[in-house]
């Protein structure tokens, strides 16, 4: 073997060209752990979204409502069940536009798709299936004997409803009563965030405090505070609803605050009960009794803080469920009480309409979906960022 | 008989929608739905057997205690009074009685059963029967909800039901077998179509000892004397009924078997009826009835002798103001509720009696003010009451409490309502909603402002609406009370001359639609769906529905 022999001219090894030395090594800044979690957090483009989404729904439904020009409770009754999208026909005698509604109402539309009036009936012949209507002086006939239903023109021929527009007076369409949909769909968003909010506090106060004492305070007292947790969490929230609605003597949304409140924070208190039992042996808080801290210091800077993960994830996951819950009971008829407008409410009353006006449904159940979805991906985010076992370094 | 159901309204013409109503179930069709459930043979079959669908289960089905109207399809199907209605043109016809006298002095009617006749498990029926009936009725025990229905007019009741040891004293006997005499308290004109109503029917003493408050829970215990009789119960879910052979004209009754399903949402139910599963329902949904009409769909518009209104609490202030009363009448859009919101196109109502009821072609609404009140609301006049009342704009004026049964329709008609009182007279209002049983008990109790509320015939004369108003009437849910008004229905039930009776009627009238006791808001029709293939289902204007002369056509 000859032992002269160099390495291989092409293996790639070289020295550093001095000039480049101190970049390469220059060491990556340091991140807390708050940064590294947002970090995180940014790399999952569905919970940023859903974020964005929160934030711009939030702005809406604070917003919204004093910018569409309805008030959520204002009836236009002769404008009811006009939906969003409009199939009209146009008659030779009229420069507007003709739209139908799925109860047979005739609707007169301008080109640019803005609502003038209902046009008087003033007839209904059933033998022959065809309506009658006094516009402006002149008799309009609607034929129903043939689906779709048709106006007439003064030649007795059926006009087809060919051109479409957008509603631009309602743009999301009217519901049964003729009130703007969009107004109430904005209104529902406020109600369920503030059930949002609502649902956070009591979680992030009152389950964290009796979480947090129960699992640190051990012994007779943890075992008497879970057995009440227990209690709570056996009675469905439904009853309480209506319980509470019965003492009040009136429903709508502070039964449904007072319910939430009073028993909602229950399985934020387990886990964080949990985590301080498993906290409260480890070193750092042995330490700090050992220099004499109390347990409400030691709550406070060492078991919460080093739960926040966990919290966070629970919390995210619970509100959407709240908001649900809201939404749930108003459909149910043991949530808000009309006029007001909830989502739940809003689902219900279109319920009865649903097979001729379908989008009364459609918009507020979207609403309460994309609500869902942004509070789900935004839980999601959280817990993979703030998971310690799926933490990569970059 | 209290009806929660203000669904179903008037058609255009009341002339109109009972021309319909009699033939809309000969309408020649065949609709996509019907044919393809004829054609495949799913859940209808051709032979004589039909599913009908009703929404609301009854509070029972015992003919001697119930009011409720839910109860009506079951009990005028399976039992029978001295008189029926007539399935041709709703007339009353004699029923179990072949023919009765009324004495000279029109205080004594004595009846005459057909012979032959028999319970529905084959023993035979008497005159006795119906003497054991009404005494049952008139025992406090009983609970039975249209005690009124006797102790009013007949000699004695009040005093039986008072003292149950003064049975010699009732004017109900038992003359032989089969000959049964009433003697009333005073000569009563429609004494007979007060025997319409189902409180009169006769009920089986032996069943009733054997069974005690049970006998209507089993089919088995459940003895009739109709065209039908019951063969299974499942509560809450549906009644089986079939043929009675044992009825006396059980040659003209076709149908084998009807099934009535308890499908609680008539949307629900109309998704059955759609895809041919059911033969027919009791309530269209009110989104779905331009639909309907616009198909070839079975949907069937019959007249009704029923107005829809709410109840105002006249005992308590400010609503013991009539010129409150007033203001809120003036303020409610009739037109709106009855063509935007429930979409049927009903009668406005100003007053409590609907049009219908006439003696010699003269209708008891001939000529009737409208009492200031008009289509459309008057916001103007309805302030200026207000504002006489001491509520100048609404100012001062309490929160007004609008409650309402859980119902959609009614919910709707509810939040439009409360919507108009708000604008059209500054004030505020609450509403809130309870389920019927509580929601009667409180209307009962006075424990309510303004309430939804309804009225049905029970019999086809305006006093069963006029009594609603008597001073402490059972009925008297809104706590009215003048002595004038008393009087004139005092005097107007004992009028013997038809005519004179129906000018005290109008005068009674006039008197109580002046003072507002109630918001008047529309005159009702009925409206269902029949299969085209059932023919002859007959529902009257007192809202009861008779497949008697019923049957399926291929």
């Amino acid at each position: 073997m000859n032992a002269t022999q160099s390495l291989p001219p092409d293996v790639g090894w070289e020295p550093i060209p001095t000039g480049a030395h101190a970049a390469a090594v220059a060491p990556r800044p340091g991140r807390s752990f708050w940064q590294d979690v947002w970090y995180r957090f940014r790399q999952k483009k569905l919970a940023l979204g859903g974020g964005a989404c929160l934030l711009l729904i939030a702005v809406l439904a604070i917003a919204g409502p004093s910018l569409t020009g309805y008030s959520y409770s204002a009836q236009q009754s002769s404008l009811a069940n006009v939906p969003p999208w409009l199939a009209l026909a146009k008659l030779p005698q009229s420069d507007d536009l003709f739209y139908i509604n799925p109860h047979l109402k005739v609707i007169e539309v301008t080109p640019d798709g803005r609502l003038v009036r209902q046009v008087t009936q003033t007839g209904d012949d059933m033998v022959n299936k065809r309506m009658s209507f006094d516009l402006d002086g002149a008799t309009l006939y609607l034929d129903y004997s043939a689906q779709p239903p048709a106006l007439l023109d003064p030649d007795g021929q059926r006009v087809p409803a060919t051109s479409h527009h957008w509603n631009t007076s309602y743009l999301l369409g009217t519901d049964a009563l003729g009130r703007d949909i969009l107004t109430r769909t904005l209104y529902g968003c406020r109600i369920s965030l503030a059930v949002a909010v609502v649902a956070a506090l009591v979680n992030m106060v009152i389950g964290i405090v009796y979480g947090g004492v129960s699992g640190y305070a051990g012994g007779m007292i943890d075992v008497s505070l879970m057995r009440v947790v227990d209690i709570i969490s056996t009675i469905p929230l439904t009853l309480y609803v209506i319980l509470i609605k019965v003492v009040l003597g009136s429903g709508g949304f502070l039964s449904i605050v007072i319910a939430l409140s009073s028993v909602y924070w229950v399985d934020m208190a387990r886990v964080v009960r949990g985590q301080a039992l498993s906290l409260k042996g480890q070193e750092f808080v042995l330490a700090a009794r050992t220099i004499g801290a109390g347990p409400g210091a030691i709550l406070k800077r060492h078991i919460v803080p080093n739960a926040m993960g966990p919290i966070l994830v629970t919390a995210t996951m619970l509100i959407p469920s709240a908001i649900f819950i809201e939404a749930f009971l108003s459909f149910i008829g043991i949530g808000i009480a009309p006029p007001m407008a909830s989502l739940g409410t809003m689902c219900n009353d279109a319920l009865t309409t649903l097979r001729a006006s379908p989008y009364q449904l459609l918009i507020p159940a979207a609403a309460i979906c994309v609500i869902m979805f942004a509070f789900n991906f935004v839980g999601d985010g959280l817990r993979d960022a703030l998971d310690p076992k799926l933490r990569q370094r970059p | 008989m209290r009806i929660k159901q203000p669904i179903a309204l008037l058609a255009p013409l009341l002339g109109m929608s009972l021309l319909l109503g009699a033939c809309s179930s000969a309408t020649p069709s065949s609709t996509a739905t019907t044919g393809q459930s004829a054609a495949d043979g799913t859940g209808t079959t051709s032979a004589q057997e039909i599913i009908f669908a009703l929404h609301d289960t009854p509070d029972g089905i015992d003919p001697g205690i119930t009011s409720n109207s839910f109860a009506s399809p079951i009990i005028v199907n399976t039992f029978e009074g001295l008189v029926t209605y007539s399935t041709d043109d709703g007339e009353l016809i004699p029923g179990q009685a072949e023919s009765w006298d009324i004495s000279e002095d029109g205080l004594t009617y004595t009846f005459h059963l057909r012979s032959g006749l028999k319970w529905s498990d084959g023993t035979p029926l008497t005159a006795h029967d119906f003497v054991y009936s009404a005494q049952r009725v008139l025992t406090p025990a009983t609970t039975a909800q249209y005690v009124n229905l006797y102790t009013d007019y007949v000699v004695g009741a009040q005093d039986y039901y008072d003292d149950q040891t003064k049975v010699d004293g009732l004017g109900i006997k038992a003359v032989d077998d089969s000959t049964l005499e009433i003697d009333l308290l005073a000569p009563t004109p429609f004494f007979i179509d007060i025997l319409g109503m189902w409180a009169w029917y006769p009920v089986q003493e032996a069943t009733i000892e054997a069974n005690g408050d049970q006998w209507t829970n089993k089919a088995d215990s459940y003895v009739s004397n109709g065209p039908f009789k019951m063969s299974e119960i499942h509560l809450g879910e549906s009644y089986v009924l079939v043929k009675n052979p044992d009825y006396w004209d059980a040659a003209n009754v076709k149908l084998a078997k009807i099934t009535f399903r308890m499908i609680p949402e008539p949307s629900t139910a109309l998704s059955a009826y759609e895809s041919g599963e059911i033969d027919g329902q009791l309530t269209v949904p009110p989104g779905d009835i331009a639909r309907l009409k616009t198909t070839d769909s079975g949907l069937v518009i019959t007249a009704s002798y029923a107005t829809t209104f709410y109840d105002i609490n006249n005992a308590k202030a400010p609503y013991d103001n009539a010129l409150v009363r007033k203001a809120l009448n003036l303020a409610v859009d009739r037109n709106t509720i009855i063509n935007d919101v429930l979409q049927n196109g009903g009668t406005p109502a100003y007053t409590i009696v609907p049009p219908g009821y006439s003696v010699d072609g003269e209708e008891f609404s001939e000529g009737r003010s409208t009492f200031d009140l008009g289509p459309t609301a008057d916001p103007e006049a309805a302030r200026a009451a207000l504002a006489e009342a001491g509520y100048p704009n609404g100012e001062g004026f309490p929160t007004l409490h609008l409650s309402y049964y859980t119902s959609e329709s009614v919910k709707m008609m509810t939040e439009a309502i409360a919507e108009q009182l708000k604008t059209n007279l500054g004030i505020t209002v609450e509403i809130s909603n309870e389920d019927w049983a509580v929601y009667y008990d409180n209307i009962q109790a006075g424990n309510y402002e303004v309430a939804a509320m309804g009225w049905g015939a029970d019999y086809f004369h305006p006093m069963t609406f006029l009594q609603l108003f008597k001073t402490n009437d059972v009925n008297n849910n809104v706590f009215y009370s003048n002595p004038a008004y008393d009087e004139l229905v005092s005097q107007a039930q004992a009028e013997v001359d038809p005519a004179k009776a129906l000018d005290l009627m109008r005068q009674a009238e006039n008197i109580v639609s002046a003072d507002y006791p109630v918001i008047n808001l529309f005159y009702r029709a009925n409206m269902m769906l029949v299969s085209p293939h059932l023919q002859g289902v007959y529902r009257t204007t007192l809202n009861n529905l008779y497949f008697r002369s019923a049957y399926v056509v291929e």
